[in-house]
C-alpha cells in the first residue's frame, strides 16, 4: 500500500508542478494576442466584420479590453482556465466544442503512431545490433538514415501516389466512408482502413529514430560491466541480450519518446492536411487560411495541455519500468 | 604437503589489436593455481594481470585473442572451448568477481534475482529450495536482513553490501576456482579489511582456489599464500608469500616492494614554528531538500566545525575515508566551496568571509595539487601556457612568466622543452608533476595536495612522494596533504588528523598516533590497514 | 605547429568515413546550385517560361507547374531559400542557447533552475504547432519564419551546452583555474568552450537539416514567404495534380531528401571523428 501512495504522491506532485507551465503557456497565448494585428477584440471575434456589433460588445466586457493590460491577462488567464477560450462565427460554435470534436481523431492517429514507431523501432533496432556488422545492420541503417532526411508531407503525397492511386489498396483522404453509414464492428475496420497511411507516414520519421537510438542504446548497454558478469554466471548471448539489455536498452528509447510528443503533434497537423484526416492539425490548418487566430491560438493551449498530460503518463510509465528513479 | 594444482596455464600469449604500444597483453605466461590457496597476481598498470583472468574465462573483449599457449582445467583445454561449453563451466566450476560492485551488478534486478540467475542456469532446484539457498548465502557473506537484501536494487545497499552480494553470487555453488579481479580497490580501507577477511575464510571453508588480482602490496601482504608478479604481460618472479615478501629476488620485485610506503618511518617532530594557518570551527552544510508533498529537509555536516593549525615548513595529513570531508576542507581552504560558518586564518585574515575579489593576492600563497593526471590539465593548452597562466593573471609579464615555467618544470623533472608539448603526450606520473609545477608557480607559502598520487601505479607514486618532498626541502613550503592511503601518509606527514564524517576525531605527530591511537575510529582504521604486520624489508631505504 | 597537426589528423578520419564523404559531395553540390542559381537561372523562377504541366526531359529539363513555371529553376532557386533561412535560424538558435546553457551550467544553483525552467518550458510547448502560430500572426516572410525556427529549436543545443558545462565545471583543471584566481569570463571563453565546441558543431549541423524540414513544411501549409521560391511551396502547389503530373510533388521532396541526408551524414561524421568512442560501434 505504501508502494500505491508513494506513486499517488509522485503523480500530485508532477501535477502541480505542471500549472506553472500551463500558466506560462496562457501567457504566451497571451502575449500572441498582443502581437496579432488588429484590434484584440477583432481577432477574439475570429473574423473582422461577420460578428454581430452587440457581440462585440460582449466580448469586450467579458475580456476587459476597455482595462488595463495586466488585468487583461487575469482575465485572460481565468477565462482560459474555465475553458472559455471563445467563439468561433465561421463554425458557429464554441472554439472549445470545436476543438474537442477533432481531439478525438487526432489522438487516435497519435497513440497508433507512438505504438507502431516505439514498437517497431524497439523491434528493428534491436535486430540490427544483434546483427551488427551484417548486412542486415547496414540495410537497416541505410533506410532509416534516409528515412529520418524525408519531410513529413512529401512522404505522405508519395505514398498516396503509389498506394492509392496507382494500386488503389488504400483510401486517399479522410477517416471513413461518410457515405456507406457503418457502424460497429464495420465501421472500426473500416476507420482502420483509412488510418494506415496516415499513421505509417507519421510514424515513418519517428519510426527511424527510435530504430537508430535502440539500436545505439543495445550496443551500449552490450560494453557494460553487468554483461560481463552475467556472462561469467554462464548465461547465454541470447539470454543476455533478451533477459539483462534490453530491458535497460529500452530507457532511452521511452524518454526519447516522451520528448517527442510535441514534435509528434506538430508533424501531425501536416500529415492530417495531407490526407484530409479530420483532426486537430487538419483544423489548425483549415484555420491558417481563414486567419482565424483565436481558433489557432485555442488549438495552440489545447495541444500544450495534451503535451504536459502525455509527458506525465510518459515518465509514470518510466517509474515503473526504472528503480532507481526517486519518487520522493 | 603437496596439494592438487587446478589449473595450469602453459605459454600463455594475448595479441592486442594494432596501433598500441605494444603487440602482446600477456606474453609467454606459465602458472599454476593450486587447491586451497590464495595466489596474488600483482602488478601495475598495464601488466596484463586482467587479461589473464579474463582468457581463463574466455571474457576476453572482442579485439584481444590468445594467440599461443593452454589453458588446462580438468583434462580439458579452456582455450578451445566453444562458447556453449564455456557457459556450462563459468558460475558452477569457476566465478569471477569484479573491481566496482555498482556497475558489475544489473541495475535493474533486485539482488535475489541476480544471485538466483546462477541456480537457474547451472541446478535443477524448485523456487523454494532456490530461495533457501540464496538465504543461506548471504548469512554466510555476513550481509545484515538477508530477506529485504533479496528485494533490493544495487543502487539500494552499500558498495561494501554490494561486493558482499556479488560475493555470494560467484560461491553459492561452490565452484573450485574464484578469480577476483581487484574486489577491494574500490572500497574504503575499513570496508577493505572486512572483504578481505570474507574472502579469507570462505576459501579456507571451501577450499576454494583463488586468484586475487591486485596492485596493493599491503593486501598481498595480508592475504596471501603465494605471489606471481607481473610486468608487461609477462610473469617476472612466482614464489610462497614469504619468500617474495621477505626477500624477493627479481630486482622488478624489488623495486615495487621498495616503493611501497613503509608504516614504520616516524617523522621526527619539528620544533614550533610560526603559524601559517589557523582553521576555527570550520563548516560545510548540504541540505537535502525533500519537495513540499514529502518530508522535511534534513541537514549533512560534511565537514563539522573542524579546527587545526599549519606552520611554517609542517605537513599535516589530512586523512579518512570517503565521506569524511577531507576534500571538502581542502576545497573550503581554497575557496573552491564556501564555507557555511568558522574561520579560516591566514596571517590574522580570515578567508572565509572574503569575496572573490579580496581573495585574489591571497591566491598566491595558498595553491592547490589535483588528484586526477587526466582531468587537472586543459587538453587544449600547452604545458608552458598553464604553467605560466598564474603568474600572468596576477600581472607578471608572458616573456618573464614563460621562463618561470621553463624552470619549474626543470625542477620537476620534465625538461624545459615541455613547454611546447601537450598533456596528452605526457604520463600520468608526468602530468601530476607538471600540475605541480603549476602550484608552484604563483611561489605559494601552503600547497594543498588533495591525493595527489592515488591514481597513480606504485612505483610512480614513490618517485612524485619523492619529488614532492625534495622541493619542500628547497623551497619552504608547508603542505596539507589529503589522502585515505595511511602510508603514504605515514611517509610523507609531520602531523597527522583523522576526520571521520565531517569531524576531527584525532589529531597528533605521525609517530604517535599510528603507535598509539587514541580515537576509537583511529584505532578501527589503523587495524585495517592490510598488510600492517608485514615488515617491509627495504624500510631503511626510504 | 600542434594544432596544425591536430586538424590534419581529424580531417583524415573524416575522410575515411565513406557516408559523411557523400554526404559532403551531396552538400557540395546543392550548395553551389544554389550559389549559381541566378546565373544557371537567371531572372524570376516565379515567371512563366512555357506551356503549363509538361514532363520532365522534354523542352525543359524538370517539366513546368501549372502556371508553366520552370520547375529545374524552382528547384534551384529554392535551395538558396532553405539554406539561407536554415543557416540563419541555426546560427542564432545555436548562440542563444549557447549563452543560456553556459551561464546554466556554469553558474548552477538558482540561475540554473531559473534558466532550465525557462528552457523547459519552451521544450514543452509544441514545437511545430508554436512555429504556425508564430508565423502566421507575424504574416509569413523571410524574418518570422527565421524567428521561427530560431525560437523552436534552441532548447536542445541549451541542454546540450549545459550538460557539457557542468561536466567541465567539475573538472580538475577549471579549479585549478579558478585556485590561481582567473575570472568567470576567461574561464568560460578560453577554458571551457573550446573544449565543448565540437558537440557543439555537431549538434548545430544536424540542426540545420532540421531547420530546413520545418522551412519546408511551413512553406507546404502556406506559411512560406509569398515572394521567395521554395521547395515546401512548390510541392504544396503541386498536390492538386498528385494524379496526372506527380512529379511536380516527387521532384522538390527529392531535392529536400537529398540535402537533408546530406547534412545528416556530414553532421554524423563529424560525430564519429570527434567521438572516437562510439566509432567501434
Amino acid at each position: 500500500m505504501l508502494f500505491l501512495t508513494k506513486r499517488l504522491r509522485y503523480i500530485l506532485r508532477r501535477l502541480f508542478q505542471a500549472i506553472p507551465v500551463l500558466l506560462g503557456i496562457a501567457i504566451v497565448n497571451f502575449l500572441l494576442l498582443q502581437l496579432a494585428p488588429g484590434d484584440a477584440a477583432d481577432v477574439l471575434a475570429g473574423e473582422s466584420g461577420s460578428a454581430t456589433p452587440e457581440y462585440m460588445e460582449m466580448l469586450r466586457k467579458n475580456f476587459g479590453l476597455d482595462k488595463s493590460i495586466p488585468e487583461q491577462l487575469l482575465i485572460y488567464i481565468k477565462n482560459l482556465f474555465l475553458f472559455d477560450l471563445g467563439f468561433s462565427f465561421r463554425h458557429n460554435m464554441e472554439v472549445l466544442e470545436i476543438i474537442l470534436d477533432r481531439l478525438g481523431a487526432t489522438l487516435l492517429l497519435m497513440t497508433t503512431t507512438l505504438f507502431l514507431s516505439v514498437g517497431v523501432g524497439i523491434l528493428l533496432g534491436l535486430f540490427a545490433a544483434m546483427r551488427v556488422n551484417h548486412w542486415q545492420d547496414s540495410l537497416i541503417s541505410i533506410l532509416a538514415i534516409i528515412s529520418y532526411a524525408t519531410p513529413l508531407f512529401w512522404v505522405g503525397l508519395m505514398l498516396m501516389v503509389i498506394f492509392s492511386i496507382n494500386l488503389d489498396w488504400f483510401p486517399a483522404t479522410g477517416m471513413e466512408d461518410i457515405i456507406k453509414f457503418y457502424t460497429g464492428w464495420e465501421r472500426l475496420l473500416d476507420i482502420a482502413h483509412h488510418l494506415i497511411l496516415p499513421s505509417i507516414t507519421l510514424s515513418l520519421f519517428y519510426l527511424a529514430l527510435y530504430t537508430r537510438l535502440m539500436r545505439a542504446s543495445v550496443l551500449e548497454q552490450h560494453g557494460m560491466d553487468y554483461v560481463v558478469t552475467a556472462r561469467a554466471k554462464g548465461a547465454s548471448e541470447n539470454r543476455i541480450t533478451f533477459k539483462h539489455v534490453l530491458k535497460n536498452a529500452i530507457l532511452p528509447v521511452i524518454t526519447m519518446a516522451g520528448f517527442q510528443v510535441g514534435a509528434l503533434l506538430g508533424g501531425s497537423v501536416v500529415v492530417e492536411a495531407v490526407f484530409g484526416w479530420p483532426g486537430l492539425g487538419q483544423l489548425a490548418f483549415q484555420t491558417l487560411f481563414a486567419r482565424d487566430i483565436n481558433l489557432l491560438l485555442g488549438i495552440f493551449f489545447l495541444s500544450a495541455c495534451l503535451v504536459v498530460v502525455v509527458n506525465l503518463l510518459v515518465d509514470l510509465v518510466y517509474t515503473f519500468l526504472d528503480p532507481r528513479i526517486e519518487l520522493d | 604437503m603437496s596439494k592438487n594444482s587446478l589449473l595450469e596455464i602453459q605459454n600463455l600469449s594475448i595479441s592486442l589489436p594494432d596501433g598500441g604500444d605494444r603487440s602482446h597483453a600477456v606474453d609467454n605466461l606459465n602458472l599454476k593455481i593450486i587447491e586451497n590457496e590464495i595466489l596474488c597476481v600483482v602488478g601495475e598498470s598495464g601488466s596484463g594481470k586482467s587479461m589473464m583472468a579474463r582468457s581463463i574465462m574466455g571474457l576476453l573483449p572482442r579485439r584481444l585473442k590468445i594467440t599461443g599457449g593452454e589453458i588446462k582445467f580438468e583434462d580439458r583445454l579452456l582455450n578451445h572451448l566453444t562458447p556453449k561449453q564455456f557457459q556450462k563451466i563459468r558460475g558452477l566450476s569457476i566465478a569471477m568477481i569484479f573491481q566496482e560492485p555498482m556497475s558489475a551488478l544489473n541495475p535493474l534486478h533486485s539482488i535475489g534475482k541476480q544471485i538466483e540467475e546462477v541456480l537457474l542456469l547451472h541446478t535443477s532446484l524448485n523456487k523454494t529450495e532456490r530461495r533457501q539457498r540464496i538465504l543461506e548465502m548471504l548469512s554466510s557473506v555476513h550481509l545484515p536482513d538477508p530477506q529485504h537484501v533479496i528485494q533490493s536494487y544495487p543502487h539500494e545497499i552499500s558498495g561494501g553490501q554490494r561486493q558482499r552480494a556479488m560475493i555470494a553470487m560467484a560461491l553459492i555453488l561452490e565452484p573450485k576456482i574464484l578469480i577476483a579481479d581487484e574486489p577491494t580497490t574500490a572500497l574504503d580501507v575499513t570496508t577493505q579489511a572486512q572483504i578481505l577477511n570474507l574472502i579469507r575464510d570462505l576459501q579456507r571453508e571451501k577450499q576454494t582456489g583463488v586468484i586475487f588480482i591486485t596492485h596493493d602490496f599491503g593486501v598481498v601482504a595480508e592475504i596471501a599464500d603465494r605471489i606471481a608478479v607481473m610486468k608487461e604481460g609477462q610473469l617476472v618472479e612466482e614464489n610462497e608469500a614469504q619468500v617474495i615478501l621477505n626477500s624477493p629476488q627479481h630486482i622488478y620485485t624489488q623495486e615495487l616492494i621498495r616503493s611501497v610506503p613503509d608504516l614504520k618511518t616516524p617523522k621526527p617532530v619539528e620544533s614550533s614554528k610560526r603559524v601559517l594557518l589557523k582553521v576555527d570551527h570550520l563548516e560545510k552544510i548540504y541540505q537535502r531538500r525533500r519537495g513540499f508533498l514529502g518530508s522535511s529537509k534534513s541537514k549533512v555536516f560534511a565537514v563539522n566545525k573542524i579546527q587545526f593549525t599549519l606552520r611554517e615548513r609542517e605537513t599535516i595529513g589530512l586523512v579518512g575515508e570517503s565521506g569524511s570531508g577531507k576534500s571538502t576542507v581542502a576545497r573550503c581552504i581554497v575557496k573552491l566551496i564556501s564555507s557555511d560558518g568558522g574561520a579560516i586564518l591566514y596571517q590574522q585574515k580570515d578567508l572565509a568571509k572574503m569575496d572573490r575579489k579580496s581573495m585574489m593576492p591571497y591566491r598566491k600563497e595558498i595553491q592547490m595539487v589535483f588528484q586526477d593526471p587526466y582531468g587537472s590539465l586543459n587538453p587544449r593548452l600547452t604545458v608552458g601556457q598553464m604553467v605560466a597562466q598564474g603568474p600572468i593573471i596576477h600581472g607578471e609579464k608572458q616573456t618573464k612568466a614563460f621562463q618561470k615555467a621553463k624552470e619549474l618544470l626543470e625542477l620537476v623533472g620534465l625538461g624545459p622543452q615541455a613547454v611546447n608539448r601537450y598533456p596528452h603526450e605526457f604520463s600520468g606520473g608526468q602530468r601530476q608533476r607538471i600540475g605541480i609545477a603549476r602550484a608552484l608557480a604563483l611561489d605559494p607559502k601552503i600547497l594543498i595536495a588533495d591525493e595527489p598520487v592515488s591514481a597513480l601505479d606504485v612505483s610512480i607514486q614513490a618517485q612524485v612522494l619523492k619529488l614532492l618532498g625534495q622541493i619542500k626541502q628547497k623551497l619552504n613550503f608547508s603542505m596539507l596533504f589529503i589522502t585515505h592511503d595511511l602510508r603514504v601518509a605515514a611517509q610523507v606527514c609531520d602531523k597527522i588528523a583523522v576526520m571521520y564524517q565531517g569531524k576531527l576525531v584525532e589529531i597528533g605527530p605521525t609517530g604517535k598516533v599510528f603507535e598509539d591511537p587514541q580515537h576509537e575510529y583511529t584505532k578501527s582504521l589503523l587495524d585495517s590497514i592490510p598488510g600492517r604486520n608485514w615488515i617491509n624489508p627495504f624500510s631503511k631505504n626510504i | 605547429m600542434e594544432k596544425i597537426k591536430i586538424n590534419t589528423y581529424f580531417l583524415k578520419l573524416f575522410v575515411r568515413n565513406r557516408a559523411a564523404v557523400i554526404g559532403l559531395t551531396l552538400l557540395i553540390i546543392i550548395i553551389l546550385l544554389a550559389l549559381l542559381a541566378p546565373f544557371i537561372y537567371p531572372g524570376n523562377p516565379f515567371k512563366t517560361v512555357g506551356k503549363p504541366l509538361l514532363e520532365p526531359f522534354g523542352e525543359f529539363f524538370l517539366g513546368t507547374d501549372r502556371l508553366g513555371r520552370d520547375v529545374a529553376a524552382g528547384v534551384v532557386h529554392g535551395a538558396r531559400t532553405s539554406i539561407l533561412i536554415a543557416s540563419i535560424a541555426t546560427l542564432l538558435s545555436v548562440i542563444f542557447g549557447t549563452a543560456i546553457g553556459s551561464l546554466s551550467g556554469y553558474y548552477g544553483g538558482q540561475v540554473d533552475n531559473l534558466l532550465m525552467r525557462f528552457t523547459e518550458f519552451f521544450q514543452t510547448i509544441p514545437s511545430f504547432v508554436f512555429a504556425i502560430v508564430l508565423v502566421a500572426i507575424l504574416q509569413p516572410s523571410i524574418q518570422s519564419i527565421v524567428i521561427a525556427i530560431t525560437v523552436v529549436t534552441w532548447p536542445p543545443v541549451a541542454r546540450l551546452v549545459r550538460g557539457e558545462f557542468i561536466a567541465m565545471r567539475n573538472r580538475e583543471f577549471v579549479e585549478a583555474c579558478i585556485c590561481l584566481g582567473m575570472k568567470d569570463s576567461a574561464i568560460i571563453f578560453r577554458e571551457i568552450l573550446p573544449n565543448v565546441l565540437s558537440p557543439i558543431l555537431v549538434t548545430g549541423s544536424l540542426m540545420t537539416a532540421t531547420a530546413i524540414l520545418i522551412e519546408s513544411a511551413l512553406a507546404f501549409l502556406g506559411l512560406g514567404d509569398p515572394n521567395v521560391m521554395s521547395w515546401g511551396f512548390m510541392i504544396g502547389s503541386g498536390r492538386e495534380f498528385l494524379r496526372t503530373a506527380w512529379w511536380l510533388c516527387a521532384i522538390p521532396g527529392i531535392a529536400i531528401l537529398l540535402t537533408v541526408l546530406g547534412i545528416n551524414l556530414v553532421g554524423e561524421g563529424l560525430n564519429d571523428t570527434f567521438n572516437p568512442k562510439l566509432r567501434n560501434l
